[in-house]
């Protein structure tokens, strides 16, 4: 009787082992397809919202954020304020670490803009910083793409804003 | 409670963790801004986020420098959500596609990590072993923190301790170091593991979790000191163990064990008594609740023993009943509720929010479970689940707005692309380029014909067209005209034919200049129909294609959702399968429990009865008159 009973437990650990494996394998094959969709989904709607020609997408980046820690940003574009954003803790590591935000995606006409962002944040010696850096591009056929880089300047202990443009 | 949980957690899941091997925690160079926002969902542990922007990032071709980097990045993605496959597949048709060779070792690494986690130890070492062979410096850490894990896991301790050093000083050395104390000691080398377990009990004390391995380091010890026999030592440990957090039960029960093996029972009574108010559900309690009376007999307390015993049979009675109920409220889901309650709403796109199991009655019959790896990973893995089909849902709300954007669309395009089609036709009927042609002809022709009418002002056409009329009246009439007057005729017309001759080089130059500005014109022209055409045409392709897209997607993802919710009791039903076990298992040791303090009430009433007994026949036997007297 014992015997029987011992055998059924390991009966049972074996099912439920087998159950716990494929359980895992579904799971993985479920993963892979709500990736796929979701995938599919992100790109149809930034095609429906951004369509190539008429895409601008605004990147931050940080390099290497000795001299400086930003707090928020302001984007305006042609004078009027497309896009704010406040930055958490998260966020101010990982562009320190050497991550980009892509902060801003919208639709503009061909030709001439002028980009401007308002930067605010902690400066040299933990004072507060704040900022106005613009750039006049002309937008061309395809995407085009601006990136915001605020990097130290070892020489002036000091903070840069540089924008750099391409398509 | 929770920060048992966590420690075991911490060490379960931050040693084999593969994105912990590999972590990209140092800044380093980033060229292309699309790896870049990759990393930016990555370092904000955002994983199915940054899952899906490497996928896109990938596919729409915005990786020109970087591309391996985040293939290697998404498949250490994949291995550490749960899609080892992907991941294997993604980094072997990497090594198979000449990948960068600095890139090449932390992909072998990876690759070992999932040897490892598929309990593959000696194939681990191997890729370890011949692949990597000596690490760059970024992957020194990962590299000897992996080899540690396999080599204990191969047994051979000795090796381990050397690649120890390199991890020292981190919150990982101090997990690793109490998992080789341990694995050192059941081998049989009692001497290295204590010296280990020591470091980890002299850690400066900290945070609950260093607090609690420092505990677990001790009880450890203690442990290994009884079981040596050396239970002064044991004891001057045990003593100083805390008498609250996750391992304060198991050190009574230590503790007193430790007084009764140094022949010294009554020192125990403390630790057991205080043990024996503490609740049923943990182990411990248990265990002390059959070793007191039998503690209170061997120190000749009968009754106490007694009334332990019986105390005992109650307590353990009562359990086994409370343990029934508790299957009944598992098996009818309600445990489950409860313990879920309602989790916090996210996405899988979000980042990932705590989700603890509540603290209902029941918690500490599981605590030994809510701190296994198996229960953390389904407990995870239902979560995370529950997080995808909200990501699902949402689709599903927001797919109506899309269709809708996909219908104006075609609105729009069924609008403009007749516009389109009929300016083109306009404009291929005004014949521009021919007519350009003609233009260009004629002044190449006027040119090489000296034309001076052709390069004149109105005026000069007009004085030209003059002084032809009255040449042809002079003509006409010689004898009429006053040789005075056809002086003046001709001085009037070689004047204008000189001024004419004069300019003639910058008149051309100026006709040349204009018909030449025509020309990028027409390019521009030329160009802004192409584009109008290739939209009109392109733009048919695209819109149609957008519609076959969405009609696709609201069956795929509302059968996604009926197969997640399928998978999500499923895996609800394994948590519970889990739960079920540990009161089986529960319930066998209260049986054992309840049979040994019924004997041990027998035993007892057996040595009392026999004591009477013998009292009475002493009674008896001095009762009667002595032979003597």
């Amino acid at each position: 009787m014992k015997r029987i009973g011992q055998g059924l437990l390991v009966w049972l650990v074996l099912v439920c082992s087998v159950a716990a494996s494929e359980l895992d394998k579904d799971l993985a094959q479920f993963r892979k397809d709500v990736l796929d969709i979701n995938r599919r989904l992100l790109m149809l709607e930034e095609e429906l919202l951004f369509p190539a020609d008429t895409q601008l997408a605004v990147f931050v980046s940080l390099d290497v954020g000795k001299y400086f820690s930003p707090d928020s940003i302001t984007l305006k574009l042609d004078g009027k304020t497309i896009d704010g954003h406040l930055y958490t803790d998260r966020e101010v590591k990982a562009l320190k670490t050497g991550a980009i935000q892509k902060l801003h995606t919208t639709n503009i006409r061909n030709g001439n803009h002028e980009l401007t962002a308002f930067v605010s944040g902690t400066g040299p010696g933990g004072r507060e910083y704040r900022r106005a850096v613009s750039l006049q591009f002309e937008k061309g056929n395809g995407r085009h793409f601006i990136q915001l880089r605020m990097e130290d300047d070892a020489a002036a202990q000091q903070p840069v804003f540089v924008f750099r443009s391409w398509q | 409670m929770m920060v048992r949980t966590g420690i075991v957690l911490l060490i379960l899941t931050s040693l084999s963790s593969p994105v912990a091997a590999t972590r990209i925690d140092q800044p380093h160079q980033v060229v292309d801004p699309g790896y870049g926002a990759i990393l930016f969902e990555y370092y904000q542990q955002h994983w199915f986020a940054a899952m899906s922007e490497a996928l896109m990032e990938l596919e729409t071709g915005t990786l020109p420098t970087q591309r391996q980097q985040a293939q290697v990045l998404l498949g250490a993605l994949y291995a550490h959500y749960g899609m080892p496959d992907e991941a294997e597949a993604l980094f072997r048709s990497l090594l198979a596609d000449a990948v960068d060779p600095a890139l090449a070792p932390g992909i072998w690494l990876h690759l070992a990590e999932l040897h490892y986690r598929n309990q593959r130890f000696a194939e681990a070492l191997e890729l370890l072993d011949d692949q990597i062979g000596t690490p760059p410096a970024e992957l020194l850490r990962s590299f000897h923190a992996l080899r540690t894990r396999v080599l204990m896991r191969l047994g051979r301790f000795e090796e381990t301790g050397a690649a120890l050093a390199y991890v020292e000083e981190s919150s990982l050395s101090a997990y690793l170091r109490y998992n080789l104390a341990v694995s050192r000691i059941n081998s049989g080398d009692g001497q290295a593991g204590t010296e280990l377990l020591w470091q980890v009990v002299n850690l400066v004390p900290g945070d609950d979790e260093t607090n609690a391995l420092k505990d677990r380091a001790m009880l450890a010890l203690g442990v290994h000191y009884l079981r040596s026999g050396d239970g002064a030592r044991a004891r001057d440990l045990l003593r100083a163990a805390r008498l609250e957090g996750p391992y304060s039960e198991m050190a009574l029960l230590l503790h007193a064990r430790a007084w009764i093996d140094s022949e010294q029972p009554v020192r125990a009574l403390g630790s057991l008594q205080a043990l024996g108010t503490r609740s049923l559900q943990f182990e411990e309690t248990q265990e002390a609740l059959l070793s007191l009376p039998w503690l209170y007999q061997l120190l000749g307390d009968a009754s106490r023993a007694a009334a332990g015993y019986r105390d005992a049979i109650q307590r353990y009675t009562e359990h086994y009943r409370y343990l029934a109920e508790l299957e009944k409220k598992i098996r009818g889901g309600d445990w489950f509720r409860e313990l879920v309650q309602e989790p916090v709403w996210s996405t899988a796109m979000d980042a990932l929010p705590a989700f603890t199991p509540a603290r209902v009655e029941s918690f500490p019959t599981f605590r030994q479970l809510f701190a296994s790896h198996q229960f953390h990973t389904r407990w995870r893995d239902y979560h995370e689940q529950l997080r995808q089909l909200h990501l699902l849902q949402r689709w599903q709300q927001r797919l109506p707005a899309i269709e809708e954007m996909v219908a104006a669309q075609i609105r729009k395009h069924r609008q403009q692309v007749p516009m389109a089609e009929a300016m083109l036709l306009a404009l291929e009927q005004a014949g521009w380029p021919a007519r350009r042609n003609q233009l260009e002809d004629r002044f190449r022709h006027g040119q090489q014909n000296n034309d001076l009418a052709m390069f004149a002002s109105e005026e000069e056409l007009r004085l030209l067209a003059a002084l032809e009329e009255a040449e042809t009246l002079i003509n006409r009439w010689p004898e009429k005209i006053k040789a005075e007057i056809r002086e003046r005729f001709t001085l009037q017309k070689g004047l204008l034919l000189w001024q004419l001759q004069e300019n003639m080089v910058p008149r051309q130059w100026q006709r040349e200049s204009e018909l030449r500005d025509l020309s990028p014109l027409l390019a521009e022209m030329d160009d802004l129909s192409e584009r109008v055409a290739r939209a009109a045409q392109g733009d048919s392709h695209r819109v149609v294609a957008l519609g076959h897209k969405l009609a696709g997607l609201y069956n795929e993802l509302a059968l996604l959702e009926r197969r997640g919710d399928v998978l999500l009791q499923r895996q609800q039903q394994e948590i519970e399968m889990l739960a079920l076990r540990q009161i089986t298992t529960t319930r066998d040791r209260l049986k054992a429990f309840t049979a040994e303090s019924w004997a041990g009430l027998g035993d007892l009433q057996n040595a009392i009865l026999r004591e009477q007994r013998g009292r009475s026949v002493d009674e008896d036997q001095s009762a009667l008159p002595r032979s003597s007297e």
